[in-house]
């Protein structure tokens, strides 16, 4: 199904065309991480996902600060409530503050989300560059298994994974890992690919550098780009995976506080308490919104030529 | 044209097999005994001595890895997935009528994100940096991060509850019937609008590079209506990475159709499966992962077979 990824190898394509602009600009303004820092700032909706997403990771770090309550303090008399002054976001119906299982809930879907990429990254990484590097049978090798990976759409990998290793945080993360390996690996193979035969790799080449080095000191470096851009895009993806399986009850078990868990655990009072569902959906979404706002603008940055 | 089909059916078949092989292996990772995979956890009085026995004997766990291997592709190749333990029914035959289910729902889905996401796309390209251009793709980012399964309850709220004119889950039968359209509605708009978006922003950039391109300027120049400029000459050029993207979205609502028909209550694959892993009914969780893989699979090479045909640059490649 070589062609049958064409769409997926678009993507290893904008990656290639933002490489070379990369390339072009280094040459011209010197400091590529500058210049996007400096179009981040301009880009409004970048701003206001860095702003978001700092708000979150703040509130999730200093959780035991920002409210009062414990994410496992039940009171039973107050179940079910609307929101007030004292339950900003209402009570669940183990009377627990919906405000502070968000907040604490954060740092479970962060972490998911983030070690999850993290992972993601470094594999995606180690099997692009040897199959891109290497290529012929180990390249057509890899490439078999990543379609087979990619047999099983969406979270259905993730969802295989979890239901043979049973639900915990670290078979979460792992779950996560693997399903967004194959992506990160066909974005950077297709990046080397493009910068294999480039000159300045030939020049290394004929003064005698070796492939770990070529690899290491040349080709990782200028991938970079492409990487950091799906790799924000990835957190995304990552952690809205952890929140459907979360919500499938299939995530990190209760009664840990997981966004996607409180989501599902709120339906059976939709009529009564409709906050229980609004309040971790929305958490969920402004995330994921502000991390495509900054991936999108990162793209932006690194990529003039998809600047449309 | 016939070289290129069997060449690619060709390439699918190790996929395939891959899938099937991958599926085989998963189970072997369960920490423990696998006849547990087997065991649902709340069978009254846990399972007897002649259970794991039969479990035993039937997928040949006492036996060798290569043995277990190759009679467990004997039994998928001649499609019989065993029988669910927990409802004690033929796994095989209960997909049947899900798969029907599901690709009712997911082909409805499929058709209005083609629809929606291809007309905001275009436009989008067509009136680059108008106002419509800029909702539309601000629109579509938030169909790309709007969780589904927040969607669905959100639409549940509106449609079924404060303002009660549609079922909030459950199956009306046939879709052409009032009570089986009124139940595809909200699953529908749910898994139809969250696959729009990506679609959306495909359709723009794929229509952008197209619109500047020599042979566009041509149409113009020779005097044909904008109209027929766009939708001729730019448009279709456009739709040709697309077809594969269809391909892609596929997939998106195979995998949408799991928590969508959960959500809901389709009874579709997707809810067999979250069923199948709830209820640790292992058979089920297989013949589940293995219809949804090779479908895909199956689907990807269709969208690559129409794209060699409308794109015949491809087949030379």
């Amino acid at each position: 199904m070589t062609t049958g990824f064409k769409a997926r190898t678009t993507l290893a394509n904008q990656a290639q065309t933002s490489l070379d602009s990369t390339l072009e600009k280094r040459s011209t303004s010197g400091g590529t991480s500058r210049r996007v820092l400096r179009e981040l700032k301009h880009n409004r909706f970048a701003t206001i996902g860095i702003v978001f997403l700092t708000l979150v990771v703040l509130l999730a770090i200093f959780a035991p600060f920002v409210t009062q309550y414990g994410p496992h303090d039940q009171d039973l008399l107050a179940r079910l409530q609307t929101p007030s002054q004292a339950h900003w976001m209402g009570t669940d119906d183990k009377g627990r503050d919906v405000f502070t299982r968000l907040v604490y809930g954060a740092r479970i879907s962060l972490f998911v989300g983030i070690v999850g990429t993290v992972g993601a990254v470094v594999a995606g990484v180690v099997i692009g560059l040897i199959s891109g590097y290497y290529g012929g049978w180990v390249d057509q090798l890899i490439m078999r298994i990543l379609d087979v990976m990619y047999a099983f759409p969406g979270i259905l990998l993730a969802l295989l994974i979890i239901s043979v290793l049973g639900a915990s945080l670290w078979n979460l993360i792992l779950a996560l890992t693997i399903w967004g390996t194959p992506t990160l690996a066909r974005i950077v193979r297709g990046t080397v690919l493009s910068l294999k035969n480039q000159d300045f790799i030939e020049a290394s080449r004929a003064i005698g550098a070796n492939s770990p080095r070529i690899i290491l000191v040349h080709l990782l470096p200028n991938s970079s780009a492409p990487i950091i851009v799906y790799a924000t895009l990835s957190v995304a993806g990552a952690i809205l995976t952890a929140a459907a399986l979360g919500f499938l009850g299939l995530g990190v078990p209760p009664p840990t506080p997981e966004w996607g868990a409180m989501l599902s655990a709120g339906r059976q009072y939709l009529r009564i308490a409709p906050n229980l569902v609004m309040f971790p959906g929305l958490a969920i979404f402004c995330t994921l919104l502000s991390l495509n706002f900054i991936g999108d603008a990162l793209r932006d940055a690194l990529d003039p030529h998809l600047n449309t | 044209m016939g070289t290129y089909i069997v060449k690619r059916l060709l390439l699918a078949v190790p996929t395939v097999f891959g899938a099937v092989t991958l599926v085989f292996f998963a189970m072997q990772l369960a920490p423990g005994d696998p006849v547990a995979l087997f065991i649902p956890p709340d069978l009254s009085g846990g399972a007897s001595e002649e259970l794991v026995a039969e479990i035993r004997a039937r997928y040949g766990f006492d036996k060798p890895l290569y043995v277990q291997y190759a009679d467990y592709l004997q039994r998928t190749v001649r499609l019989d997935f065993g029988t669910s333990l927990r409802q004690r029914t033929n796994v095989g035959e209960e997909l049947v009528s899900r798969i029907w289910n599901t690709a009712q729902l997911g082909g409805l889905a499929l058709l209005m994100s083609a629809v929606l996401g291809i007309t905001l796309g275009a436009i989008s390209a067509v009136k680059r940096g108008s106002w419509i251009d800029n909702l539309s793709m601000f629109g579509a980012l938030f169909g790309i991060a709007m969780p589904s399964f927040w969607l669905a309850l959100m639409l549940i709220l509106v449609f079924a509850l404060y303002w009660p004119i549609l079922p909030a889950s459950g199956f009306g039968g046939n879709l052409f019937s009032l009570d089986g359209a009124k139940h595809a509605v909200l699953p529908v708009v749910t898994l139809g609008l969250t696959g729009a978006g990506s679609l959306a922003r495909y359709t723009r950039s794929s229509m952008l590079e197209v619109i500047n391109k020599d042979y566009v300027r041509t149409a113009r120049a020779k005097g044909l209506s904008e109209n027929l400029v766009i939708v001729r000459h730019a448009l279709r050029n456009a739709l040709i990475p697309i077809i594969v993207l269809l391909g892609i979205s596929f997939g998106n609502i195979l995998s949408g159709a799991v928590i969508v028909e959960t959500v809901f209550g389709w009874p579709g694959v997707g809810r067999y499966l979250v069923s199948g892993i709830n209820g640790r009914d292992f058979p089920v969780v297989q013949a589940t992962a293995l219809v949804i893989a090779i479908s895909f699979v199956l689907v990807n090479l269709l969208s690559d077979v129409l794209m060699a045909y409308v794109d015949p640059r491809i087949r030379y490649d």
